[in-house]
């Protein structure tokens, strides 16, 4: 209604204007006639154009409206993109809110915006030093670099290890760090550490152990201790690929003799015996790491994880 | 309701540019033509105010990021800084097009309160700038609208593109449009006088100034463009030959074609068709700029076909004014009569000569810039025309146009003279040899082209301090005065621009490498050091910024930023300028990568760019002296008296 009258007295106001010259002028005849014209046609005419494709029925929805809406409405009913606009806006209302900086980096970070969460978790992590953020920060930033933990992230995970070695992600972390970069005992350490730390019933705490045994069960590339490719002279020599496997467990039992406290060693032998098909040596090299590790519960964690994995292999076949 | 009272006002618009038509048609004659004449005036400002307001409620949704407006929620977002969201309006298709409206109406009303003396000329003019209102604000109210309604209304804006988030580009858009636009009234008023059989002489005296306020602010819009673009884009370019800088070189070679020739046609009655001519094709040339910018036929002729609403409305506006324009002049040159002959050393062979430069450039870049459309829309290969074709063959055309150009102020009209002329500029001749030389030398390795443009470039500047020299002292009025200073000025400026081009087109290559903390590159004698990279992010973007030391931090701080906005997931770098009367050092970053050894590397662009002021400076030369010559135009109306009637002439050219 009040957009007609509105319009209306423009359109009137337009009329008026267009007609003055031709009272002004008090001319008779053609001019007066065509002052007389000129208001219907500018009133109906701009009209008529508007209304070609007008919408006077729509509202118009300012941000300021739409901010008040959100925040007016409990927040489980809340679809998660307005959810997310009302965390933002609650952050222009207040930039220091540490709640809505960790919630949206989160959100962000579920939806791969990671790069805006680390944004936004640094923010946080400037107002007040926390753990949770410090590991939400972290992990935003290993999904950001393709699952790489760099020395950024490594930082952030240390920081929050040693506020709360209770929280099972930085400490996953750390481990995979530790692992990249070839350091597979102090990865075994840290992970089972962390396993011995959560409670049975923890999901966390069989997902790092199944996940820690895969990864330390993976034969390690690189060249021996003496520096030179230990099987250089076979494979130069042409033996045959699973002679050559053959060796290269073997080797490995050997050096379990020596060194029986590598318990990545023990899984890698129990893993490649298994897919030898040598399935008993297998579940051997796993007894016997059960026996060396009887007082390591973490370790005791991974090496049932290793012996799950084989069950749940068998099973498929 | 804003937006619809928005969409309304542009109806009301449009039936004003209707109104304007045709009383402004009769008012130019018959029984009680003075109150169409004022109903005309008031057509045009109905149009203006409803125009303007629509405009400014679209500023006032964008202020109100107010989503529920399709063209809002395409071009802005909550977080994004006031100025951006007010430049916002115009930046994108539909808000640039409301201000071309705009400005189109407001051009209509200066025609209207003050455009040519002639009563009859004027509403006729009028009348015909209500015709290029109505095709406009037709294709603005229904397949351009700024107002249209998007529905469902989203939470968040998709922001507009970052690169246009920058001061420049606040007002670069509304000065070029002001340069398009602007011609619209030469069109107009050679339109008119054609219709009424003008005479030649009076017909270019009207056109002129008008056309010198157009080609001022397109000059001005363009270096605005092609400054933003040596900042912005990151990649230390400052003209790249695209078809959206030709949309607008065209227009502007023509436009300055058409400011010289209507001189001689106003003073010597030369070129009367020609001029006209020009008139009518230089705004064409402004048309055919929009349609390809914002048509899509840029991106593919594909893009075009899949959606050509908008493209075959601007490609019929295009239709209408070129049919309209072209058969009146085909009618009705006749009319426009003939001026005295000359001596092909006079001025206006000079002129004339000129005239013929710029607009054979001007059809090499019509050709370059349509050409590998044309070839796609018939199948063929896709192609594209680069710097190579247009440097090779527009470069060399500008170059003799420049090398003329001083010349004009000392030739007199009619006769030859060109042996006076000469003996007259014996020390800026003189210059060219020596000039040459030293560019040589401080430029190892420039090309032959960038020495003998640089060389030219000196030439045109002693030319236009010796036509200071000469011709300010025995100018008598004010206004007199004043065109003079503005000639030299704006011959001056075109001769910076030739400098800083060469010195440019000369400089050391680019370095794109790889920079750890601490470690550095040299470029020009210079050492640049990364000293390090820390955050520093915008209100709604994120950025990383180097701070990078020249020569050990003795030559200053160096800071450019990488920025990353979330909002429109683009990236953008933002350049850092160190300049000194040598030229820019022009520094910008690049992605972190991560090294093997740890380390963390940025790439980054060195570049020093010599005498790159020249071109910002010749820029502003160009446009004072284009305001200048548009002042002592409206001053002084009478052709300049020499005070030493030894003096040659000296007109503005």
């Amino acid at each position: 209604m009040v957009f007609i009258v509105l319009t209306a007295v423009i359109g009137a106001v337009a009329a008026w204007r267009l007609a003055m010259p031709f009272l002004k002028t008090g001319q008779a005849g053609a001019g007066r006639l065509a002052s007389l014209v000129m208001v219907p046609v500018v009133l109906l005419g701009a009209l008529g154009f508007y209304f070609v494709n007008g919408e006077p029925e729509t509202p118009g929805a300012p941000y300021a409206e739409v901010a008040q809406r959100l925040a007016d409405t409990n927040p489980e009913e809340l679809t998660s993109e307005e959810q997310e606009a009302r965390l933002r806006a609650i952050l222009r209302e207040n930039p220091e809110d540490v709640q809505a900086l960790t919630l949206l980096g989160r959100f962000l970070s579920r939806t791969e915006r990671e790069l805006e969460a680390v944004t936004l978790f640094t923010r946080a992590l400037q107002i007040e030093e926390d753990p949770r953020i410090l590991s939400d920060m972290g992990q935003a930033l290993v999904v950001l670099n393709n699952g790489q933990v760099t020395p950024e992230a490594e930082r952030a995970f240390e920081a929050a290890n040693a506020l709360d070695p209770s929280l099972p992600e930085p400490a996953f972390f750390l481990g995979s760090a530790y692992y990249a970069r070839g350091e597979r005992n102090e990865a075994a350490a840290v992970w089972s550490d962390i396993i011995m730390r959560l409670d049975d019933g923890d999901p966390f705490r069989a997902a790092i152990a199944a996940r820690a045994a895969d990864l330390l069960s993976r034969p390690q590339g690189g060249p021996g201790s003496a520096g030179a490719a230990p099987f250089a002279d076979a494979i130069a020599a042409g033996v045959a690929p699973e002679d050559l496997a053959e060796m290269m467990v073997s080797r490995l039992e050997a050096r379990l003799e020596d060194d029986p406290d590598d318990l990545s060693g023990w899984l890698t032998l129990a893993r490649a015996r298994w897919t030898q098909g040598q399935t008993e040596a297998g579940l051997e090299a796993l007894e016997r790491a059960r026996s060396r590790f009887e007082d390591n519960a973490g370790a005791l964690a991974l090496i049932s994880a290793m012996r799950t994995a084989f069950s749940v292999e068998e099973s498929e076949q | 309701m804003i937006a619809e009272l928005g969409r309304y006002l542009i109806a009301l618009a449009l039936l004003a540019s209707l109104v304007q038509i045709f009383v402004a048609w009769r008012g130019a004659g018959g029984v009680g033509r003075t109150a169409y004449v004022k109903a005309g005036q008031a057509a045009s400002e109905i149009a203006v105010l409803a125009a303007g307001a629509a405009m400014i409620l679209l500023i006032a949704s964008f202020l109100r990021s107010d989503f529920s407006i399709a063209y809002v929620a395409a071009n802005s977002s909550v977080d994004k800084p006031l100025a951006y969201k007010i430049a916002a309006s115009w930046g994108g298709h539909e808000g640039s097009m409301l201000l071309w409206c705009l400005l189109l109406a407001v051009f209509g009303y200066g025609l209207a309160r003050f455009g040519p003396k002639d009563d009859g000329l004027r509403s006729r003019a009028v009348s015909f700038q209500g015709l290029l209102q109505t095709l406009f604000f037709g294709f603005l109210a229904f397949a351009s609208n700024p107002f249209e309604r998007l529905s469902p209304v989203p939470l968040q804006g998709a922001e507009l593109n970052p690169i246009l988030q920058d001061p420049l580009l606040v007002i670069h858009p509304p000065m070029l449009y002001v340069g398009y636009v602007g011609l619209s009234t030469a069109f107009a008023i050679a339109a008119a006088g054609l219709m009424q059989k003008t005479p030649g002489r009076a017909l270019a005296a009207a056109i002129r100034p008008w056309a010198l306020g157009a080609w001022t602010a397109l000059t001005a819009g363009i270096a605005l463009g092609a400054f933003w673009a040596y900042y912005e884009l990151g990649w230390g370019g400052w003209w790249f030959w695209d078809p959206v800088e030709n949309a607008s070189f065209m227009p502007w070679l023509l436009g300055a074609a058409l400011i010289h020739s209507s001189i001689a046609t106003e003073k010597r009655g030369a070129f009367p068709g020609w001029t006209v001519f020009l008139a009518l094709l230089a705004y064409i040339l402004s048309i055919l700029g929009a349609f390809l910018v914002r048509s899509g036929v840029i991106t593919s002729v594909h893009a075009f076909a899949l959606d050509p609403e908008r493209g075959v409305w601007i490609l019929g506006m295009l239709g209408v004014s070129s049919v309209a324009g072209f058969l009146l002049f085909a009618l009705r040159a006749g009319s426009l009569g003939e001026g005295d002959g000359f001596e092909p050393t006079s001025k206006e062979a000079l002129i004339g000569a000129n005239n013929l430069l710029l607009a054979a450039t001007s059809g090499v870049v019509l050709v370059g810039t349509l050409y590998p459309m044309l070839l796609e829309m018939m199948g063929g290969a896709t192609i594209s025309v680069g710097a190579p074709y247009f440097n090779a063959a527009a470069t060399p055309l500008l170059l003799i146009a420049a090398l003329l150009m001083p010349v004009a102020p000392f030739l007199p009209w009619s006769n030859g003279g060109l042996k006076n002329a000469v003996s007259q500029m014996r020390a800026a001749l003189m210059l060219i040899p020596v000039a040459a030389v030293i560019i040589a030398l401080l430029f190892a390795g420039a090309s032959p082209l960038a020495v003998v443009g640089g060389a030219i470039g000196v030439w045109a500047i002693s030319g236009a301090v010796m036509d200071l020299g000469q011709f300010l002292p025995v100018a008598m009025a004010r206004g007199q005065k004043l065109l003079v200073i503005g000639r030299a000025m704006a011959h001056a400026g075109v001769g910076f621009i030739a400098l800083g081009a060469a010195a440019d087109a000369s400089r050391p290559p680019d370095q794109n490498i790889a920079l750890a903390p601490g470690e550095s590159v040299a470029i020009a004698g210079r050492e640049l050091t990364l000293d390090g990279v820390r955050r520093a992010d915008g209100p709604n973007y994120m950025a990383d910024r180097a701070r990078i030391l020249v020569d050990g931090g003795e030559g200053g701080v160096m800071s450019p930023e990488r920025r990353f906005y979330a909002g429109a997931n683009q990236t953008t770098r933002e350049v850092a300028l160190k300049s000194s009367i040598a030229g820019d050092l022009y520094v910008s970053v690049g992605e972190a990568r991560l090294r093997q050894d740890g380390s963390t590397a940025f790439e980054t662009r060195v570049a020093f760019h010599p005498l790159i002021w020249s071109l910002s400076l010749g820029a502003i030369f160009i446009v004072l002296g284009g305001g200048l010559s548009l002042t002592g135009r409206m001053r002084a109306h009478a052709p300049l008296v020499e005070r030493d009637a030894s003096a040659r002439p000296a007109e503005a050219v």
